[in-house]
C-alpha cells in the first residue's frame, strides 16, 4: 500500500509537471513574424545569392552586371579598418542579440498561467483579469469601499474602508483575497501584502 | 525548432559581428576584396560551387523553415477534417459550448477546433465574471465536459486550451 502511495504521489507530480510545462509552451508568445522573415530573407538572398553564382558559370546574370561590379570596385576601395565596417559588426550583434532574445524569452508577461493537473488541457488568464477579480474579492468583504490591486513580482492590494471600520477588517479583506487567489490558481506563487486605509 | 530556428540564426549573426569586428581591429589597413583574397579564389576552382552549395543549403532551409511555420499557423487556426468527421466535429462543438455556457459565472463562450485528426486542438475562449470560480470552472471543463467531447469525436489525445476573459463590472457599489 505505501508503494501503491508513492507511485501515486510522484505520477501526480509528474502529470503536474508535465501539465505546467505544456501549459508554458501553449501560451508562450508566437514569433511568427521575426521566423517569417528570418525565413524568407534565408530563402531570398541564399536563393539569389547561389542563382547568381550558377547563373555566372554559364555566361548568364540574375543581378544587373553594373551592380556586381559596383560592388567588387567599393570592396576593393573598402578598409577592414574602415567605421563603415565596425558599423556593420556593431549592427550585425544587435540583430543577432535582438533574434537570440526573441528565441529566449517566453513572452507571455500579460498572461497569467493556471495550475492543473492534466496535461491535456492548458489554461490562462490575463493579468488585467487576474487583477480584477482580486479587486472584487477584496471589495466583497465588508466595510471595503475602493481596492486596487498591483500584479507583479508580488501582489499588492490596497483597499480602503468606510469610516469607524475597526482595524481587525484586515484580516477577512486578507483572506478573502487569498481565496480568490486560491480559486483562481495562477501558477506562478506570489507573495501577497494587503494595505487597509480608512476614511474612504 | 521554429525558436530553435530564431536563436541558431541569432548565434550565427553574432558570431559572424565578432569574426567582422575582429577582422575591423586587426586587419585595419588591408582592403576587404584584396589581391590576396582575389588570388585565392583563382587559385582554388572548388571556390564558387563551395558558395553555391552553401547558398543553396541556406535557401532550402529558410524555404523548409517558411513552409513549417505556414504549416503550424493552419493547424493552430484551422481544422483539417473533412467530410462526415467535420460533420461529427461541428455537432460535438456545438454541444460543448452548450455545456460551458450553463456552467455558474460564465457569460460566453467561443469554441474552436483545430488542427487534424492525429494532432487535434480545441481553444475556448470563456468570458466570465470578474467574480466567477474559475478553478471550479477549469475543474468542471477538464473533468466533464472535455472528456465527453473527446469521447463523442474519437479523439482521446486532443489537447484543450482554455483563455479565461473576465466581464467587468464599471462602477460597483460596496
Amino acid at each position: 500500500m505505501g508503494e501503491t502511495l508513492v507511485t501515486e504521489l510522484f505520477g501526480d507530480s509528474a502529470r503536474r509537471r508535465e501539465a505546467r510545462r505544456r501549459t508554458a509552451r501553449e501560451f508562450r508568445k508566437e514569433r511568427t513574424a521575426a521566423e517569417s522573415a528570418v525565413a524568407f530573407a534565408m530563402a531570398a538572398c541564399g536563393g539569389l545569392g547561389a542563382g547568381e553564382v550558377l547563373a555566372r558559370r554559364y555566361g548568364h546574370h540574375l543581378v544587373p552586371p553594373a551592380w556586381t561590379e559596383r560592388l567588387n570596385a567599393e570592396l576593393r576601395a573598402l578598409l577592414w579598418g574602415d567605421p563603415a565596417v565596425e558599423l556593420a559588426g556593431y549592427l550585425l550583434w544587435i540583430a543577432g542579440m535582438a533574434l537570440l532574445l526573441l528565441a529566449v524569452l517566453p513572452g507571455y508577461a500579460r498572461t497569467e498561467l493556471l495550475r492543473g493537473d492534466d496535461p491535456a488541457v492548458s489554461a490562462a488568464l490575463s493579468r488585467e483579469g487576474l487583477r480584477r477579480s482580486l479587486a472584487d474579492a477584496a471589495l466583497g468583504t465588508p466595510g471595503v469601499v475602493r481596492a486596487r490591486v498591483r500584479v507583479g513580482r508580488r501582489i499588492t492590494v490596497r483597499a480602503k474602508a468606510r469610516r469607524g471600520t475597526p482595524p481587525e477588517a484586515l484580516v477577512p479583506l486578507r483572506r478573502a483575497v487569498l481565496a480568490r487567489l486560491e480559486e483562481i490558481g495562477p501558477q506562478r506563487r506570489r507573495a501577497v501584502a494587503v494595505r487597509l486605509g480608512r476614511g474612504g | 525548432m521554429a525558436r530553435g530556428g530564431l536563436a541558431l540564426t541569432g548565434l550565427a549573426l553574432c558570431g559572424a559581428s565578432g569574426v567582422l569586428l575582429g577582422l575591423n581591429r586587426f586587419l585595419g589597413d588591408r582592403p576587404v576584396l584584396g589581391e590576396g583574397t582575389s588570388g585565392f579564389i583563382a587559385r582554388n576552382p572548388w571556390f564558387w560551387p563551395a558558395v553555391a552549395g552553401l547558398l543553396t543549403a541556406v535557401a532550402v532551409l529558410g524555404t523548409c523553415w517558411l513552409l513549417i511555420q505556414g504549416r503550424t499557423a493552419a493547424l493552430r487556426r484551422f481544422s483539417l477534417l473533412g467530410g462526415r468527421r467535420k460533420a461529427l466535429t461541428n455537432e460535438a462543438v456545438a454541444g460543448l459550448t452548450r455545456e460551458v455556457l450553463e456552467l455558474p459565472g460564465v457569460h460566453d463562450v467561443r469554441v474552436r477546433f483545430t488542427g487534424t485528426r492525429s494532432r487535434p486542438r480545441v481553444m475556448l475562449q470563456i468570458l466570465c465574471h470578474e467574480s466567477a470560480d474559475l478553478g471550479l470552472l477549469l475543474a468542471r471543463i477538464s473533468e466533464d465536459s472535455l472528456v465527453r467531447f473527446r469521447e463523442v469525436i474519437e479523439m482521446p489525445d486532443l489537447h484543450a486550451v482554455l483563455r479565461f476573459r473576465l466581464v467587468y463590472q464599471e462602477t460597483r457599489i460596496a
